[in-house]
């Protein structure tokens, strides 16, 4: 917790947190759609 | 003027010197703390079982009573209260520094009593049922804003008191290089708090001078803009404080260390800048402010205060994993997680406050402070699901889970039913994940929220609601119940614990042990492991 962190290491060294974080984005992306999607059908329409 | 050695012990599981005044400050706080949670708990069950069609307890009056008193002593006293126990721990106990002057932070305890006192008294008697937000022109007596006027300014000399502590020990040397991140977060949530608390004092002196007949009256939109300067950067306190008691955790039982402190303290950094204006999302559907000034807050600055949280949702989980892949948990993608001390409440409550205000709370919110969703959500009970996500799901269940560290750490007592204690924060993680669900799904069929009775049954018009929506709202208060039951869980071992709870001698008596760094991954919290 104190003084420097690892800001020397390298490569992907956290692919599970990668993995979470990717679902994550992927959930808030359809939710963000899925509330927007009277936009997409106005775009559709037109 | 330093203190003399008399005046500290030293904590033989972390080999901090803890000052003893503080170490009083943080145990008052605490209890406070917990007393206030469970006034607030009992207030929110009769209110989830009230607004449970089936159910419907209260009567309109004692509903308001108790939504106003639940948001209260839940939203504001609980959590400032355990914050300003927090503060004073990121300080004078990380710090292995003395507190600047504890006869302030006793003046600090007393008034913010008082002001909670006040304010429960009249709520109480029925003089202030305006709710969290007394919007005027609801208006309560005199008392209730005295008291919320005479907590906030308890509230600020906590905040200063922090501050002059860390100066203090910036003076006297009592640490090496920059000050911990979990300090560091409670600096940017202590920063938060100063300009949250000027908004408060900005907009309740001239509430309390109207309700006394000093002023004619308040302009409801003014109200309404400077309050939000208040309501929304309070919770922003909450996420600064949350997150830094994620990473606390992290270090505490596995010995992780941040991936990258600069990008960590960076995020931290945002939060201060852009969480104020993030709050016109409040104000969306509101006449009183001009479209660009809501499309540059919440589309823009608002934005800059998420990409803090999207970093801190990879970082936190990120050093677990770093710290649980050197220990040799590299079998593939999870294994870290499938080895991580579950049995440990304090691993279990972080992980379920990381994913409900993650995927609940935190990702509602964006989409929910977008100006063409908030036309259709705005006042449904989406929001109120939105921020029980946040403020329940994730800032109290992460409170409740350093409880298990700090309590027996400051009161020196060994945490009474271990095992129900594990139950614990499950019960309350999963009822608090489905009340919130469950109320924005009933939100999305139009249930307004706050309201005592969505059927207006007796009225002279009818109003339909779709019937998934009481499907949902019965679902929401099960759920309701299953958080109460933890909630409940806590408060019994919290009073049992520091009350009867078995002394603690030596650093074998910790219930849950404190994790030595993992390999390569630095010094940890405690250089004397």
């Amino acid at each position: 917790m104190s003084g420097k962190g690892n800001e020397k290491e390298h490569g992907i060294e956290t692919p599970g947190t990668m993995v979470l974080v990717l679902i994550f984005l992927t959930v808030f992306a359809i939710a963000f759609l899925g509330n927007l999607k009277w936009l997409a059908t106005a775009w559709w329409v037109k | 003027m330093s203190a003399s050695n008399e005046a500290f012990r030293t904590c033989d599981v972390t080999g901090f010197r803890v000052h003893r005044p503080a170490e009083w400050l943080i145990r008052v706080n605490a209890v406070a703390a917990v007393v206030c949670v469970l006034i607030g708990g009992i207030y929110g069950l009769l209110v989830a079982l009230t607004r449970w069609p089936a159910v419907h307890l209260l009567d309109a009056a004692w509903y308001y009573r108790a939504l106003s008193g639940h948001g209260l002593n839940m939203l504001i006293f609980w959590i400032i209260f355990f914050e300003v126990a927090g503060l004073y721990f990121g300080s004078a106990v990380v710090l292995n520094s003395r507190i600047a002057a504890p006869k302030v932070g006793w003046l600090a305890f007393i008034l913010m009593v008082a002001g909670a006192l006040l304010v429960n008294v009249s709520i109480l008697r029925g003089k202030a049922d305006v709710l969290m937000t007394s919007y005027p022109p609801l208006k309560a007596e005199p008392m209730y804003y005295l008291g919320v006027i005479l907590f906030a300014v308890g509230a600020l000399l906590a905040v200063i008191l922090f501050f002059a502590t860390l100066v203090v020990a910036k003076r006297e040397k009592t640490y090496q290089g920059s000050v911990p991140l979990f300090t560091f977060g409670l600096t940017a949530a202590a920063i938060i708090a100063i300009f949250t608390l000027a908004h408060g004092a900005a907009i309740y002196v001239p509430t309390f001078l109207w309700s006394i007949g000093l002023l004619p009256g308040i302009d409801p939109a003014i109200y309404r803009t400077v309050w939000w300067g208040l309501g929304h950067p309070s919770q922003q306190i909450n996420v600064a404080a949350m997150i830094s008691i994620w990473y606390l955790i992290g270090t505490l039982t596995v010995g992780s260390k941040p991936v990258n402190e600069k990008v960590c303290r960076g995020a931290f950094l945002l939060y201060i800048l852009f969480i104020n204006l993030a709050s016109a999302h409040h104000l969306l559907v509101d006449p009183g402010v001009s479209s660009t000034w809501k499309v540059w807050n919440t589309s823009y600055a608002m934005y800059l205060a998420v990409v803090a949280s999207m970093i801190h949702a990879y970082t936190v989980p990120a050093a677990i994993e770093l710290a649980q892949r050197r220990k040799g948990y590299n079998k593939s993608l999870f294994e870290w997680l499938r080895k991580a001390p579950w049995g440990n409440p304090a691993v279990a409550g972080m992980a379920l406050s990381v994913f409900v205000f993650g995927f609940l709370g935190g990702l509602t919110g964006p989409i929910l402070g977008t100006e063409q969703v908030n036309i259709i959500a705005h006042n449904t009970y989406r929001i109120t699901g939105h921020f029980h996500g946040t403020v329940v799901g994730g800032t109290t269940l992460a409170f409740m889970a350093l409880s298990y560290y700090i309590v027996p750490l400051i009161f020196r007592r060994q945490i009474a039913f271990p095992k129900l204690a594990n139950l614990q924060v499950w019960l309350f993680g999963l009822g608090v994940a489905g009340l919130s669900a469950t109320m924005m799904l009933a939100g999305s069929y139009g249930v307004p929220r706050r309201h005592w009775d969505i059927a207006f049954s007796g009225a002279p018009f009818g109003v339909e609601v779709n019937p998934a929506a009481y499907m949902w709202l019965a679902l929401m208060g099960i759920s309701a119940i299953i958080a109460a039951i933890g909630g409940a869980l806590y408060c019994l071992i919290a009073v049992v614990t520091v009350f009867f709870g078995k002394r603690m001698d030596s650093p074998k008596d910790l219930t849950y042990p404190v994790s030595a760094p993992a390999p390569d991954a630095g010094t940890g919290i405690a250089p004397s492991l």
